[in-house]
């Protein structure tokens, strides 16, 4: 199923799963009408889900995340951890997540939490899987496994929904595609070649990338600098980047592309080496200087370290920006509300912000509109050294275009932008020069077009290119 | 915006709470009658103008009775033994409230300790200290205090209870209006995200407690002046009855949402209700039913009302969605409640 995010994918297949009840319904599971009021209906009926938003329990180990709702018994009802830890070894194995099924869930990564979630679906007996959006986390490889496992099901006579925003996805597995629209079939059951048209054109997009990269300024000014620095996961990272240049940064998940760039924002504290912000050093751990200094970072998890969810989009762009303050109260922290407002305003119109007014909650955007007021945020407090971390994740083609295009405007006008991204599609059409990370060291940085999908993903696993 | 209608809604509950009792009890609406309930409860609006702030950063402060009883002694002591003016003593009040906040910051925040527990600990350790000072005994200050206290000649307001407001409207200005303010809202919405962004969340909470130590401490004065003694055993319990105001009042014990209006009325509502029941002759222990009940059955209301808000907005922007094209808005995941269902579980949403 593919569709623009906010065309309803995810509410339609939380309906078919019993996770939100519809309003109104007539569904046919084979020839049995199937009512799925609640999840637990649903799975006794044989459909199982795989939401896109992670629903592990932080503090339980990875074997009882797998088996929660059956948990084998043994005596006088104990758990039998002896079955259930050979029971997750082998649906961990399935999935090929080399972890131990005793370590706490909280201490894996987004992605190795993904695979426990679709480990646990694969174990149970169902008629119909639906998986949302499962491979926007994923590493390539376990992307193949995933699609193995898939077809594996296929065999078996199991259906699989499918939601992605991933074209190599439909190509790699999907027998037919049906496409979503504004909350309405724009395309059911098609061959997959129709129904990708139908998503261009559902879309309004020609070419879903965008316009081709942007002239490159060569050698500006260096904006930032990263001088050995060491820390959690990298080691001895050196990469500069100058005033209009977007750099990139591949790798596997797990690599240390996040942690590398929450110890130069300041987030994480570093072991050692230096960061320099058009030149002048920043300490290590001190995010309010990163900010001070005209830095601004977008972090992987938007939803829980980038937004206030509950709070309006204003009260979300204006949060890192002092320029609001005014009048000879400024120093107290008074805020001018309507010059705010109307910055607040701009900013959006800027980013296309699709959104009722801005007082609603940020909450009720979808996500590609999410991102954008992250971004915003930045651009409204004037950052011009800008860090991001998989920034299209969970964003449809639409609005990572839109994000693309924002980039490319900031460093036209003398900002600097440093990407990381699993995607390497996106990092080469964004980026000038890429580098790839592969168990927290940096490869040799190289121009985009010295780089290929197969090239960046061979130095991501450590082969040569 | 939201929080306007919610304080009208107060409002309007106390109007008509007060006018119910009024109906039943003769005498109950006369000016000095209403007068005399309202300078009673000045304390107890300071003490819950400060609290509603730590609510709001998603803490708590049960020390706030412990910290005015010390105050309220401090004050006594200083009185009598340096044989200061009232006005100087006071200030001792108010720098032990503080510290005391400042104390409940620290360690909160330094330590990353539940404020639960540090306010828990601060509560006995206050308290503790008022007894020590005074070899528990009250001593009574005389009638130069209670100038605060005594109804104004003409409005029958006392001093303390004018305090009271402005302290009130100083606090709501500060929550809505500057940058201190909505950096507190953000932090009990979402800290990680604060702090991503380059603000000092440590140094925010220390600010916040501080701050309701300060005003428990200033409470402590108004309580000396009203009962011109300086009393260990003052204001026992004040923190709940100051809780459950700023509940009813609107604001979120999980943070983020809260006005220090709304735990004004919220504090009227309940002094109208207490005086009144007493003035139709019920008991101690009916009193204390019907409040609790009442506590309840506000917070469940404001629930009920906060739900049917979300979904009317999610209506509203889904239609709004429905007119633009590729991007259009729909509100996916986030305001629908998962149907009850023990495995479904939406880990967007905070419960309440």
């Amino acid at each position: 199923m593919l569709g623009a995010n906010g065309a309803g994918k995810s509410t339609l297949a939380k309906v078919l799963a019993g996770v939100v009840r519809a309003d109104a319904a007539e569904i046919r599971l084979g020839d049995e009408l199937y009512v799925a009021d609640t999840r637990t209906a649903a799975r006794s009926a044989g459909v199982e889900i795989v939401l896109q938003e992670l629903t592990i329990f932080d503090t339980l180990t990875v074997a009882e995340n797998l088996f929660l709702d059956e948990l084998p018994r043994g005596a006088f009802g104990w758990v039998d951890r002896r079955s259930l830890l050979e029971r997750s070894q082998r649906a961990l194995d399935r999935v090929g997540l080399g972890i131990s099924p005793s370590v706490t869930a909280g201490q894996l990564g987004v992605a190795e939490k993904q695979l426990v979630e679709i480990a646990a679906a694969l174990e149970r007996d169902c008629r119909l899987l639906i998986l949302d959006e499962p491979t926007a986390t994923l590493p390539a490889d376990a992307v193949d496994r995933l699609f193995r496992q898939v077809r594996r099901l296929r065999r078996r006579g199991v259906s699989v929904l499918l939601i992605t925003h991933r074209l190599e996805d439909v190509h790699a597995v999907a027998d037919r595609v049906t496409v979503l629209r504004d909350g309405c079939v724009a395309a059911r059951g098609v061959a997959v070649e129709e129904g990708l048209q139908t998503l261009e054109r559902a879309l309004g997009l020609e070419t879903p990338e965008g316009p081709p990269v942007t002239s490159r300024r060569e050698s500006g000014a260096s904006a930032l600098r990263v001088e050995r620095l060491t820390g959690n996961g990298f080691v001895d990272i050196d990469l500069e980047v100058a005033h209009g240049q977007i750099l990139g940064l591949g790798g596997l998940v797990g690599s240390g592309r996040t942690q590398l760039l929450r110890a130069i924002y300041g987030a994480d504290d570093r072991r050692g080496g230096r960061v320099l912000l058009k030149g002048s050093e920043l300490s290590a751990g001190d995010v309010a200087a990163s900010v001070a200094h005209g830095m601004g970072f977008v972090p992987e998890e938007r939803q829980s370290q980038g937004l206030f969810l509950d709070l309006s989009i204003e009260d979300n762009l204006s949060a890192s920006c002092p320029a609001v303050r005014a009048g000879w109260l400024a120093h107290l922290g008074w805020i001018d509300r309507q010059k705010t407002r109307l910055r607040c305003a701009s900013t959006a119109q800027t980013v296309s912000l699709v959104h009722r007014d801005l007082d609603q909650t940020v909450r009720e955007l979808s996500g590609g509109n999410q991102q954008k007021v992250v971004l915003a945020r930045w651009l409204l407090a004037g950052a011009s050294v800008l860090l991001l971390d998989e920034p299209s994740r969970g964003v449809d083609l639409g609005a990572r275009a839109a994000v693309h295009a924002l980039l490319r405007q900031r460093v036209r006008e003398g900002g600097a932008v440093l990407v990381a991204s699993s995607d390497s599609d996106e990092l080469l059409a964004l980026c000038d020069t890429i580098g790839v990370l592969v168990e927290g060291r940096l490869t040799e940085l190289r121009p985009a077009s010295d780089w290929s999908q197969a090239s960046l993903l061979a130095a991501a696993l450590g082969r040569a290119a | 915006m939201k929080t306007r209608v919610q304080n009208l809604s107060l409002a309007v509950v106390l109007v008509l709470l007060t006018l119910a009792f009024g109906a039943l009890a003769p005498g109950f609406l006369r000016p000095s009658a209403l007068a005399s309930m309202a300078n009673q409860v000045a304390p107890l609006i300071v003490a819950s103008a400060g609290l509603t702030l730590v609510l709001i950063v998603g803490g708590i402060d049960l020390s706030v009775g412990s910290v005015l009883a010390l105050a309220s002694v401090l004050t006594g002591l200083a009185m009598v033994q340096l044989e200061l003016p009232f006005g100087v003593s006071c200030l001792f009040g108010l720098l032990a409230g503080s510290l005391c906040g400042v104390i409940n910051g620290a360690v909160t925040a330094r330590a990353r300790v539940p404020s639960f527990i540090v306010t828990l600990g601060m509560l006995e350790i206050a308290r503790g200290l008022a007894y020590l000072v005074t070899s528990s005994q009250t001593q009574y200050l005389g009638g130069r205090v209670g100038t605060l206290a005594r109804p104004l000649p003409g409005l029958g307001l006392s001093p303390s209870l004018l305090l009271a407001v402005a302290v009130v409207l100083g606090c709501q200005t500060l929550l809505s209006r500057t940058v201190f303010g909505r950096q507190l809202v953000a932090l009990g919405t979402n800290e990680g995200a604060l702090e991503l962004v380059g603000v000092n969340t440590r140094r925010l909470k220390v600010w916040t407690f501080t701050l309701c130590g300060a005003l428990a401490g200033l409470a402590g004065a108004l309580h000396t002046a009203y009962l011109e003694t300086a009393d260990p055993n003052a204001a026992v319990g004040l923190e709940l009855s100051a809780i459950a105001a700023v509940v009813i009042g609107g604001t979120s014990l999980m943070g983020g949402r809260g006005s220090v209006v709304g735990s004004f009325l919220g504090v009227l509502i309940i002094a109208v209700l207490q005086s009144g029941l007493a003035q139709l002759g019920a008991n101690e222990p009916v009193k204390r039913v019907t409040t609790g009940a009442v506590i309840v059955a506000a917070v469940v209301l404001d629930q009920m009302r906060q739900r049917r808000a979300s979904r009317r907005d999610a209506e509203r922007s889904s239609s709004a969605a429905s007119a633009s094209i590729s991007s259009a808005e729909e509100p996916e995941e986030a305001l629908q409640e998962p149907p009850g269902g023990e495995d479904s579980q939406d880990p967007g949403r905070k419960l309440e």
